[in-house]
């Protein structure tokens, strides 16, 4: 039976963990819906200095989509092809929620009314209302895809001699 | 069955693959957007006797309750929404904000205002268990163009409270925003600047702020490629209290000036200011702490590796302390005087190593010192006890740990088969040693004598626990002129578990002193 590639799961969690520093550390709290919402303080941005200076703008775009190709990967544990179609789809994902932000009149107005009182559904007007659309964050998406796919590429190759 | 538990864990991992899905798209919406400024409880009650109970709602509603703010004894429970741009005075005999009660304000998703001051002027008491959370909203990224958003942080309002008691053990801050960052598409982005801090008065013949915490910090500026934003103005912290000033566990922070004044103090917990005026007692502070370490004592001899626990007593009749910085025995930390309780502190060393010394440099909150340090220390080290001439009679040691002993060529040992690189041959081996280590690490283990006798020479060999495989060996020529070196040591790469040390007098014409190390590298 396919197993799991714990290695590849291993690198999305560490890079979901490490983007999420960007959050709790250099963002002010009242711009983070999963910080501003938490029911305890979890912000650090006022307590230690910036970490990630302006590297950190368009890094969690970056890390979201590696970790996440890297992750899916990793349960799905398929070919060449397999992770081609996983980087496609993250990418798109990524990119449409990107994209979004630009055509703010017409994201919000598909939402449909139910979100509002769901907790993280209710912040996706807001997403598109207030999140700013930017060039470099598609191009950080763009990267943390291809950079993904190669990380594939390479922890695969280890898993089958291993296996041989 | 087999084909059951392939199934469960097919479908166990394509759970797992809707649930990253969905992680991966509240990542998404969860970390983007804003819009926090909390939300607004509404109810309202009221409470005879004097007292009015506020269980939350906006400054209209307050005001329903008395339109000139002026009560007897008010208690907020809830959440007192300020308006944009107000400064208001609320006059009371006693104000209490309970743990669940707090003064703010809020802003919906576009709007990027100051924030509001509040003016609380109390006959009697003024308790803070809650917060004053007046501090200015962050600025945001934003592209060119964008309507919405706003880059630059907003300025903080002030605080100011007069009483007769003031005790804060919650909040106030009243800091300015952080500064967004501007993108231009094609171009470097700019950090925009922070907002201005508000300023913080606190008035009363006495003031605790035990527990409770000042934030008036300045607003940083943002980040971005083509260069940060400037942070905002800073704001000051006025601390007046006519007879006692007490904060035990607390914090002050203020960017600007931080005016202290207060005919006597009680004061352990960093104040942190950009410039301080300060009257104690009718003077400037410029008398260091007072310091004293309690114990260990002059003159005492504490055992290598052993843990040390020291306790030194500190006060400060001015500023109050703000560190305590604590060196010797291989140990250099500094403690914050939050760690410091009843005017004690206590440390505790976990493994003493050299040097034999201990001084405690403890820092006031105007940056006067002053030093204590023991004299007359020395360290104390396990001591070799005969017999222990055979693996199974070997001493037990502990790790880590510093072993002085004695060794010549005529004592009792045992006869051993060593080997030396490709040579190997019985000899005797004299002194024997036993220690366990609890982890797989390495471990270096010495052996260093004076090399009294120009001839000496002395050999170490490691052992597993039985003493009969040999792990590991050091047999310089020590006596040889071109090398003169009067040191063995084994590094070794040990998994958990007990193991035997052999020492060896291969030339010893007269009894030699040694001394055995047994640490991590």
């Amino acid at each position: 039976m396919q197993r799991i590639n714990k290695t590849q799961i291993l690198i999305g969690t560490i890079g979901l963990l490490f983007g999420s520093l960007v959050y709790l550390i250099d963002r002010p709290p009242d711009q983070t819906y999963f910080v501003y919402s938490s029911p305890i303080n979890i912000s650090l941005s006022n307590t230690i200095p910036s970490l990630f200076a302006s590297i950190g703008n368009s890094l969690p775009a970056f890390l979201h989509v590696f970790s996440f190709i890297v992750i899916t990967a990793g349960l799905i544990f398929c070919n060449k092809k397999g992770y081609l179609i996983i980087c496609l789809s993250w990418f798109l994902v990524d990119s449409a929620f990107e994209v979004g932000q630009k055509f703010t009149t017409w994201s919000t107005s598909i939402l449909p009314n139910w979100f509002a009182g769901i907790p993280f559904l209710e912040n996706t007007e807001n997403y598109f209302q207030k999140g700013t659309f930017d060039l470099l964050d598609l191009a950080a998406i763009a990267f943390g895809t291809v950079i993904a796919y190669f990380v594939l590429i390479t922890t695969n190759k280890s898993k089958r001699k291993e296996t041989i | 069955m087999k084909k059951t538990g392939n199934m469960f864990v097919k479908n166990l991992r394509y759970l797992c693959l809707v649930g990253v899905i969905a992680l991966g798209l509240m990542t998404i919406v969860g970390t983007g957007g804003g819009g926090g400024g909390g939300g607004t409880s509404t109810s309202t009650t009221t409470t005879g006797g004097g007292t009015t109970n506020f269980a939350g709602g906006t400054l209209d509603e307050l005001k329903a309750l008395s339109p000139n703010l002026t009560f007897d004894d008010l208690e907020i429970s809830g959440k007192l929404v300020l308006p944009h741009y107000s400064s208001e005075t609320i006059s009371v005999n006693s104000l209490t904000i309970t743990s669940t009660g707090s003064i703010g304000y809020t802003y919906s998703t576009c709007e990027y205002v100051d924030a509001p001051s509040i003016t609380i002027d109390a006959s009697e008491e003024v308790i803070i268990e809650g917060s004053i959370s007046l501090y200015g909203r962050s600025g945001t990224r934003v592209t060119s163009g964008a309507t919405c958003n706003s880059c630059y942080g907003q300025d903080g309002g002030n605080v100011t409270i007069s009483a007769e008691t003031i005790t804060v053990s919650g909040s106030i801050d009243n800091h300015g925003g952080s500064g967004g960052t501007l993108v231009f598409s094609g171009y470097p982005s700019s950090g925009c600047s922070g907002g201005a801090s508000g300023n913080t008065s606190l008035m009363a013949t006495t003031i605790d702020l035990s527990g409770g915490t000042v934030n008036t910090r300045a607003g940083s500026g943002g980040y971005g490629g083509g260069g940060s934003g400037s942070s905002g103005a800073a704001g000051t912290v006025d601390l007046i209290a006519t007879d006692l000033f007490k904060m035990i566990s607390g914090s002050v922070y203020s960017s600007g000036e931080l005016t202290l004044q207060a005919e006597q103090t009680e004061i352990y917990g960093p104040i942190t200011y950009g410039t301080m005026i300060e009257t104690i007692g009718g003077a400037t502070d410029n008398t260091p702490p007072d310091v004293v370490i309690q114990s260990p004592q002059d003159n005492s001899a504490i055992q290598w590796g052993d843990s040390l626990d020291v306790t030194i007593q500190v006060s400060d009749s001015g500023t109050g302390v703000n560190n305590l910085q604590v060196t010797g025995f291989g140990y250099d930390e500094t403690h914050s005087a939050t760690e410091v309780i009843n005017g004690v502190l206590t440390v505790t060393i976990a493994a003493v190593t050299t040097p034999a010394s201990l001084s405690v440099t403890a820092t006031d909150n105007k940056g006067n010192n002053d030093t204590a340090s023991l004299t007359g220390l020395s360290m104390a080290y396990t001591q070799e006890s005969e017999p222990n001439d055979s693996p199974s009679g070997a001493q037990v040691v502990d790790f880590p740990d510093i072993i002085e002993g004695k060794i010549q060529k005529d004592d009792a040992g045992t006869d051993t088969l060593l080997v030396y690189g490709s040579v190997s041959g019985t000899e005797t081996v004299e002194d024997w040693y036993t220690f366990t280590v609890d982890s797989y690490a390495t471990y270096d283990i010495t052996l260093d004598f004076s090399g009294s006798d120009s001839t000496t020479d002395i050999d170490l060999f490691l052992f597993d626990s039985s003493g009969a495989t040999q792990l590991g060996q050091s047999y310089v020529d020590n006596p040889n002129p071109a090398i003169l070196d009067y040191t063995e040591s084994i590094r070794a790469y040990l998994d958990t578990g007990t193991y035997i040390i052999g020492i060896q007098a291969y030339i010893v014409a007269s009894e030699e002193n040694y001394t055995l190390t047994i640490a991590s590298p």
